[in-house]
């Protein structure tokens, strides 16, 4: 699973300007909220949209899970990456000490 | 001249093709006469059922675990099992949606190069072409794609065109309720689909010209993602193509944005190959890094709820030098 995984590198880097904000599609308030807890999840964990409020899809068009991108501070969406397994940290890692000029 | 290696795998897939045919049989393809894989494969045809054949190929794998030719057994006797017994059970089908699985089975399975010719039979013999829908088309011509079957592709692309409009969408879909907008949009995408598909065949039979006309014609018509690029295989087959004829720079940012936005991995390594032959002082990855700066969209504002109701905007972060914005669910 991403989310707990993300949390070392949130804690790593920051202090450098880097953020994390995890959003969950479904809208499953209950078992996500228990995961969360359980995971000891630190950064801002958000919700989609119900309805016309809905913006993981019909914003980014996201369908498939995880996903996450990568987005520095001009707004710009610079590397995007889909599903997650072993290693994947450092990949990730790699990419955010390259934003941060690190 | 670069070469890219999409076009040279076919000669290579002749030469598989005609050991394949001397040998009589994909199990045996190397066995000498006398060999426990020679004589399976000759008890293989002589069975006369798919359990018969199953027994043979369990048998032969218990028996000679140590044997050079287990791994091609394990390998090609299910697929062909699977093969024989979709065939069969599809001559007997008379229930549509168990003849379309079991087609959809036999494509499956034969959407590879070596099964070129079986492919272009079968597909004849299973298919009226007059009767089938778009979906049907796009299914046969994506595996008639793996098989390199450009006769195949051809026919289905131009057979599938006449469905490929606003109208005859609507008409697949009488009880959904689509917006104006969506319907001509799917209509367009029908068209730049078949357009990709179109424009790799031509490729693949040396109409490069040909070829390049129909990918920029597609890039007008398929569906574009968040990122703004096609959604489908357009630039990966776009790319090969520039590489083939020598075109590298352009064919390189081709495969690498089908990388970058796409997952194509394939794509990905092609690039880096063909970026080694340009010769450039840069580094390949510090060129996936600019070619990124160049074509990456931006964040629009979003504002959303934590589990404390409290609202968050993602303007509200905009000074942070790096944001992960991680979509998930609880499994």
């Amino acid at each position: 699973m991403e989310l707990p995984r993300l949390e070392p590198l949130y804690q790593k880097y920051r202090a450098q300007g880097f953020e994390v904000l995890a959003v969950e599609s479904q809208r499953d308030r209950d078992r996500a909220t228990k995961f969360i807890a359980k995971n000891n999840l630190s950064y801002p964990c958000l919700e989609n949209g119900d309805g016309d409020a809905e913006f993981v899809y019909n914003t980014f068009g996201v369908t498939s899970h995880p996903t996450s991108f990568l987005i520095d501070g001009e707004g710009n969406i610079l590397f995007v990456h889909v599903g997650f397994s072993e290693g994947d940290e450092d990949k990730l890692a790699l990419e955010i000490e390259r934003i941060l000029a690190l | 001249m670069y070469r890219h290696k999409k076009f040279r795998h076919q000669s290579l897939v002749l030469v598989a093709l005609a050991l394949a045919c001397l040998a009589g049989s994909a199990v045996a393809a190397d066995a000498p006469p006398g060999d426990p894989l020679e004589m399976a494969r000759s008890a293989f045809q002589a069975a006369e059922s798919p359990e018969a054949r199953l027994a043979i190929v369990k048998t032969f794998l218990t028996n000679h675990r140590d044997h050079p030719g287990l791994g091609a057994v394990s390998a090609a006797g299910p697929n062909l099992l699977a093969g024989e017994m979709a065939e069969k059970e599809l001559k007997l089908a008379k229930d549509p949606e168990l003849k379309s699985n079991l087609q959809g089975i036999l494509l499956g399975l034969l959407s590879e190069p070596k099964y070129q010719n079986k492919m272009q039979k079968l597909v004849g013999e299973m298919y009226d072409v007059a009767d089938m829908s778009y979906v049907e088309h796009l299914e046969v011509i994506r595996a008639a794609v793996g098989a390199n079957a450009w006769p195949t592709v051809d026919n289905h692309v131009a057979a599938a065109m006449h469905l490929a409009t606003p109208e005859a969408f609507r008409e697949a879909y009488p009880d959904r309720d689509f917006s104006d907008e969506y319907i001509a949009e799917a209509g367009r995408n029908r068209q730049g689909l078949l357009q990709t598909f179109a424009g790799w065949s031509a490729a693949n039979q040396g109409q490069m010209k040909e070829a390049l006309k129909t990918f920029e014609a597609a890039a007008t018509m398929v569906r574009t993602s968040f990122f703004g690029l096609p959604e489908n295989d357009l630039y990966r087959y776009w790319g090969y193509t520039l590489l083939n004829i020598s075109e590298l720079e352009a064919g390189v940012e081709k495969l690498a944005l089908a990388n970058i936005y796409n997952r194509d991995s394939d794509a990905g390594e092609e690039a880096r190959e063909a970026y080694a032959v340009i010769g450039r002082k840069q580094a390949f990855d510090d060129y996936l890094w600019e070619l990124r700066q160049k074509h990456a969209p931006k964040v629009e504002n979003f504002t959303a709820v934590d589990y404390t109701d409290a609202a968050h905007s993602y303007d509200s972060l905009r000074g942070k030098k790096a944001t992960l914005l991680a979509f998930w669910f609880p499994t």
